[in-house]
């Protein structure tokens, strides 16, 4: 079943004032919500559009699967801190999604955005335990951190206003997300009563894992020639950057912050895999 | 990410153990299966709380209200068909219902299996069509 995903309820609502107080950025302060003085081309401007609408579907998508996981993680007995902080990350994915269909809105593009609501959820097989550090090393230690650095090379290239506070509001909390996930990713290493097979079975998906985000990355590619190319087209930008672009930033952050981390917490099969990837990426 | 940083996680990766139910929780279907079966809402007064008045919902979960919660005392005969009933659908193949939450799911039920999420809606990229594959 699919549902369109709208701001707001409609009425004057308590929850609705309470939402927008939520949806304020953390740091960096309130945004303008004005393209006033700022002339775009159609080119300019569909670009933007193209990335605030993908920002406000992957933003919801990550705002259900992180509230899945949150409760998850009370299942598992985990201490009260990781719920706090569980919580301010939810927090800040409904902040993302309010921003990106703002943003959305704005250039004159939907004020809503389609969802299936089967595709929120992952269904967990076998341990719990292992499920959730599964998903919090994919989507977390690989997915935010690269995001992270997605984001801030999106504010270097953004040029209009309203874009840079969005962005930044974003960044500030993406760069959380990633450290939130490698330090609860390193306390789900610590070693209990079948924890080998658990992590073993996760190396196994790794080099899976690398592709899928390549893909997700725009990498079509090896590193050389991707490093070669432009990240951000000329003239007004909104925040976004070229494929290529966004393809280097995977490369450079799984060398600098993905593979070093999880060789750190635990994964030494993570440089094999990512020297297998690069071998087939050659160039 | 520079070598304290690397550092810090090698050695938060290498303490004790933190999690409290980790090791006795095999899967989330198993338990819920295993799971002592909540008190049945009987709807009657319970020992040392006052009844209820007529019209007011039935005791849910705890987790509703702020309130600590009666201890239900089922009497010995609906206690004997309660276990016949358990009994009963277990020779049927039938799962144990989840317990009663009183939290309405927004799902119909017998919904279609849900597909794995690909893990593209994490990452600040454009979306492709190939993208993600399912883990
Ligand atoms: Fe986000
Ligand atoms: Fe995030």
């Amino acid at each position: 079943m699919t549902f369109a995903l709208s701001r707001t309820s409609g009425d004057p609502l308590q929850l609705t004032q309470e939402h927008e107080l939520l949806v304020q950025p953390r740091r960096g302060g309130e945004v303008t919500w004005s393209l006033d003085g700022v002339t775009l081309t159609p080119a300019e401007r569909t670009r933007g559009l193209d990335a605030w609408v993908g920002r406000a579907t992957t933003e919801m998508h990550s705002l259900a699967l992180f509230t899945q996981l949150a409760s998850q993680i009370h299942l598992l007995g985990a201490p009260l801190d990781w719920s706090g902080a569980f919580a301010r990350v939810i927090a800040d994915e409904v902040r993302h999604t309010d921003l990106s269909l703002r943003m959305s809105a704005l250039l004159g593009g939907p004020h809503t955005v389609t969802f299936d609501e089967r595709t929120f959820h992952l269904p967990v097989g076998g341990s719990l335990r292992a499920h959730v550090r599964h998903t919090i090393i994919e989507a977390f230690c690989i997915g935010e951190t690269l995001s992270g650095r997605m984001y801030r090379h999106a504010l270097k290239a953004a040029t209009v206003p309203v874009a840079k506070k969005a962005v930044t509001a974003i960044l500030v909390d993406e760069t959380f997300h990633a450290e939130f996930g490698w330090e609860v990713g390193a306390l789900l290493m610590r070693p209990h009563e079948g924890f080998e097979a658990e992590r073993g079975e996760l190396a196994r998906h790794l080099p899976g894992m690398f592709q899928s985000f390549a893909r997700q990355s725009c990498v079509t590619r090896g590193p050389e020639w991707t490093a070669a190319q432009p990240m951000v087209e000329s003239g007004e930008n909104l925040g976004s950057l070229t494929d290529e672009g966004y393809a280097q930033c995977f490369y450079a952050g799984m060398e600098a912050d993905v593979v070093p981390g999880l060789e750190a917490i635990g994964f030494p099969e993570a440089r094999g895999a990512w020297q297998a990837f690069l071998a087939a990426h050659p160039g | 990410m520079n070598d304290r940083r690397l550092l810090r996680l090698r050695q938060l990766a290498q303490g004790a153990a933190l999690l409290g139910a980790a090791t006795v929780l095999p899967s989330c279907e198993t338990p819920r299966a295993a799971a002592p079966t909540p008190p049945a809402d009987t709807g009657k007064p319970v020992d040392g709380a006052p009844a209820p008045d007529a019209g007011e919902p039935p005791f849910r979960t705890p987790a509703q209200l702020n309130a600590p919660r009666p201890r239900v005392t089922m009497d010995p005969q609906e206690a004997k068909e309660a276990e016949a009933a358990k009994a009963a659908a277990a020779d049927a193949g039938v799962a144990a219902m989840p317990p009663q939450t009183g939290v309405i799911l927004n799902a119909p039920p017998n919904s279609a299996p849900i597909e794995p999420v690909p893990t593209k809606v994490h990452l600040n990229a454009p979306r492709r069509p190939d993208a993600g594959t399912p883990k």
